[in-house]
Formats: C-alpha cells, sequence, structure tokens
C-alpha cells in the first residue's frame, strides 16, 4: 500500500470494524479483521482502541469466557454518530479523488 | 523470549506511565495473548516485534489522546477546528504502519520549543549572575594552569639546570678540583631527578585530567542536547 493511513481514517476503520458485532468484539479479532483490509502491525491498534475509549465512542466490558475475563468493545452512541460522520466523509472525498483519476464528471 | 517474559518485560517499560493505562495495556495484551491461543504465541510475538516496540508505542500515543469528535450536524466553523486537531494526532503512513509507528511531528515541535525558552533562560540568568561566579571560575582555572605551567616549569628547569651542573662538575674535575667538581656533580643529579619528577607528575596528571575533562564536557553537552537530537 503505496498511500498513508492517517489516525482518523485508523479510527473509522477501526470503528467500522467493531460496529460489525452489535454485542460487541475483543481486540485480538478486531486486530485480525482489520488486518484484512489494511496493513498494519499488531501493536498499533492498543492505541486506537484506548484513544477510542477514552473519547468515548468505545465501551468495554468484560464477558467471563473459559474461566478467565475477555474485554469486549462496542460501539457507544458517539462512536455511531462519528462513525456516520467518518462514512460520509469518506464517500465525499473518495468520489472526488476517483472523479479526478479516472475523468469521471460526476464531482459535481 | 516467551509469553511471560514478553509481558514481565513490557510491564517494566510501562513503569512510568501512570498506573491505569499500564494496566489497561497489561490487560489488553493479556487478553491478546490468550485469544490468539498457545499456538500463536510465537507468531503474535514475532509481529510485535519487541516490548520495547509496544512500549514505545504506548507511550507516544499517550501524548496525544484526545480525539476527533465531531458530527456532520456541526457548523462549518467547528470544521476548521477538527481540521486543526487532526493535524495535531499526527499520521500513519503506509510504511510506518507496517512498523506501526506513530509520526507525531507537532508534538516534538512544541517540546523542543519549550527546551529552546528554558535553555534560553539559563543563558539569561548565567550572564546575570555573572559577576557572583566569574571570579570563582577564573581562580579555579588560573589554579588548574598554574599548576600545570608550575610542573612545566620545574621538568624543564630540573633537565636543563642538571645537564648544565653536570657539564660544569665535568668541567671542574678536569680542572683538578675534585671536591668541587663531585659537589656539583651531586647538585646536578639532584636537579635531573627533579626535573624527571616533574615530567612523570605532569604526564600523570595530563593523563588523568585530560581524559575527565573531556568526559565532562561531553556529560554537559549531552545534558544540553541530548535528549533533543534523540527526539529529532
Amino acid at each position: 500500500m503505496v498511500f498513508n493511513t492517517g489516525a482518523a481514517l485508523l479510527d473509522a476503520i477501526v470503528l467500522a470494524v467493531v460496529s460489525k458485532d452489535p454485542q460487541g468484539t475483543y481486540g485480538y479479532r478486531i486486530t485480525q479483521d482489520v488486518r484484512t483490509t489494511i496493513e498494519v502491525s499488531e501493536s498499533t491498534l492498543y492505541p486506537v482502541l484506548r484513544r477510542l475509549q477514552k473519547g468515548g465512542c468505545l465501551e468495554i466490558h468484560d464477558v467471563e469466557c473459559g474461566g478467565r475475563n475477555r474485554r469486549y468493545y462496542k460501539l457507544t452512541e458517539l462512536g455511531r454518530q462519528q462513525l456516520d460522520m467518518y462514512r460520509k466523509e469518506w464517500n465525499e472525498y473518495s468520489s472526488k479523488i476517483t472523479a479526478l483519476f479516472f475523468n469521471q464528471s460526476a464531482a459535481q | 523470549m516467551n509469553r511471560k517474559e514478553f509481558m514481565s518485560r513490557l510491564s517494566q517499560l510501562l513503569d512510568g506511565v501512570s498506573k491505569e493505562e499500564k494496566e489497561e495495556a497489561l490487560t489488553y495484551y493479556e487478553n491478546y495473548f490468550e485469544d490468539a491461543g498457545p499456538e500463536n504465541e510465537q507468531n503474535i510475538i514475532r509481529e510485535l516485534e519487541s516490548p520495547e516496540k509496544v512500549a514505545e508505542i504506548i507511550r507516544r500515543d499517550l501524548g496525544i489522546t484526545d480525539l476527533v469528535i465531531s458530527t456532520p450536524e456541526d457548523g462549518e466553523g467547528e470544521e476548521g477546528k477538527q481540521d486543526g486537531r487532526q493535524q495535531n494526532q499526527g499520521q500513519w503512513n503506509g510504511q510506518q504502519s507496517q512498523t506501526g509507528q506513530y509520526n507525531s511531528k507537532s508534538q516534538n515541535t512544541d517540546s523542543s520549543q519549550k527546551d529552546t525558552i528554558i535553555i534560553v533562560l539559563l543563558v539569561a540568568l548565567l550572564v546575570v549572575t555573572s559577576p557572583l561566579w566569574i571570579g570563582f571560575v577564573a581562580g579555579v582555572f588560573g589554579t588548574i594552569i598554574g599548576i600545570f605551567a608550575g610542573l612545566f616549569g620545574i621538568s624543564v628547569g630540573g633537565i636543563l639546570g642538571g645537564i648544565a651542573m653536570l657539564a660544569v662538575s665535568i668541567g671542574l674535575m678536569v680542572a683538578g678540583r675534585i671536591a668541587l667538581g663531585l659537589l656539583s656533580l651531586g647538585v646536578g643529579l639532584l636537579f635531573f631527578t627533579m626535573g624527571i619528577l616533574a615530567v612523570v607528575l605532569l604526564v600523570l596528571l595530563c593523563g588523568m585530567f585530560i581524559p575527565w575533562l573531556c568526559r565532562q564536557i561531553k556529560k554537559l553537552w549531552n545534558k544540553m542536547f541530548g535528549k533533543k537530537g534523540v527526539k529529532a
């Protein structure tokens, strides 16, 4: 991949991945899911999850699983709004770039 | 390195961060290893590269914790503000994302600006208080230079004087004045010995003092500019 994945885009990708599971998902699975889409090292995602959690976009809850607690991440209402904002922004951004690259007159 | 070693090293490396952040991070990675299962343990350790790197990424991110909070309903004015904050968050770029590095240029600029201000203030303080300490420093330097110059004088004088006295004694003895000749021979040898002793002392002092001085200067230099060099 030659294009940068900025902090905002990475936040958006993580929110989108977490939003796929209404009852929440856990760190290892989030990492594996994100890595099917973009190249990130395993160590990159913890700070992102923590930041989103502290910003109120994600909430955590522990679920008993095989004799231990597993930490689940779930989207909050704010997280959902944030993801909607990212989707809208991405739509605008990507369609403009696509139009420019492939010489379509679709851009306004 | 196995999971246990990895986690205990990570725990050590996170000693500087707050207790809450440290516990959060450790819980996350404990969970991570659990969920990956023992069969993936080595894979994950390889992927994470090293506890040092994981700790560094966590630490770096803690400096940049504010989140871009904005909804589409926000007005135009809000968007400008949001852009500013986004820039502050730094960027992952393609290659850096592979190594998981987080590029936070703006933060570095902030702290190096702070460093510069502190250095300027320190220099100003030194200049203002110079009447108090300049005499003392000059005295210390003068003493050191005096000791060296004295030793140098004794060594040159002693050796040359010794040689001269030897020549005189030979002349006296040839002239038949044996007693006086022997006396000058003794004095000459004494001078010569003192000169040699002073040379030895001078060499010893130089051998110890100059490396020590270099080390001190290097230390001072690292203190003032070392940290900045690492950050840049």
